[in-house]
């Protein structure tokens, strides 16, 4: 269990650099849906299992597709991975792999935490885990966020719509 | 709380605005650092919420839902660049350059 929570953690974080250095857009895209994804498993390992479901469905599955989809209309001329913009990444990833090493060495009482997922999951009754009933929260005491949220959504949706018109002439077109 | 999870997510939260605030050639790499920033947010409220007796997932969910708007409106802003100048390169935004 040790070298599956590392491997998450390791590998969340090259991606992670990978996206912030700035290298061509097609591997930003691909290298953050993967940073989505060892997020995801991080947080099964904290105990969840409706969290990690929801980004993958909507955050992976939602966000990152369009965001795929918009690369393909930009394109970007001169390729450039780790090789090119060399000395930024590396700062990068020696600073972050010495915070993390670092701790990871040094913070001995945390050993027991590093080697294994969370062994039991706090439940409210004998059935239902807290986090079904976190989630329906959303609903009982939380219905001003959750009308806020949809009105939030139809209104960016019409924005977009506004945004993204071909025909007319506006003020995001060249006359 | 520092347990590793939680200084993996702050972190990349740190590397992500640091990445944001560095200057792209192109201005989907921007996009993707806010975009990063927000999943870290994400991942941290969710990490707290799972680990504390409150157990509340309001505040996580309404996070992603309106990240998700700004994202949009972001993407819709670059197809629109890209439309109008062919490349959504940083340098084509000179409108308003003196």
């Amino acid at each position: 269990m040790g070298i599956t929570f590392f491997l998450l953690c390791f590998l969340m974080m090259v991606s992670v650099v990978l996206v912030a250095s700035g290298v061509t857009i097609h591997y930003g895209v691909v290298s953050l849906l993967f940073a989505a994804m060892f997020g995801s498993g991080l947080l099964v390992a904290g105990g969840g299992s409706f969290m990690p479901l929801v980004v993958l469905l909507i955050y992976l599955g939602g966000l990152l597709v369009v965001f795929a989809f918009c690369v393909g209309f930009t394109d970007d001329k001169y390729c450039e991975f780790w090789g090119a913009g060399g000395s930024k990444v590396l700062a990068y990833v020696c600073g972050a792999g010495l915070g993390i090493g670092g701790y990871c060495v040094y913070g001995s009482a945390w050993a027991e935490v590093l080697g294994c997922f969370v062994d039991g999951v706090e439940a409210w009754g004998d059935d239902v885990s807290n986090e079904f009933l976190g989630v329906g929260l959303f609903y009982l005491s939380g219905w001003g966020l959750l009308i806020l949220s949809g009105w939030a959504l139809l209104v960016v949706l019409f924005t977009i719509m506004i945004m993204i018109r071909g025909r007319h002439r506006g003020a995001l077109r060249s006359l | 709380l520092t347990s590793p999870t939680n200084l993996l997510f702050t972190f990349s939260f740190i590397i992500f605005t640091i990445g944001f605030t560095f200057r792209h050639t192109h201005l989907l790499s921007a996009l993707l650092c806010l975009e990063g920033m927000m999943l870290s947010v994400f991942l941290l409220m969710a990490t707290w919420s799972l680990s504390s007796n409150i157990s509340s997932f309001i505040l996580p969910l309404t996070v992603l839902t309106l990240s998700a708007c700004e994202a949009g409106i972001g993407l819709a802003l670059l197809i629109a660049s890209a439309r109008t100048h062919n490349t959504a390169n940083l340098k084509n935004l000179n409108l308003l350059q003196c």
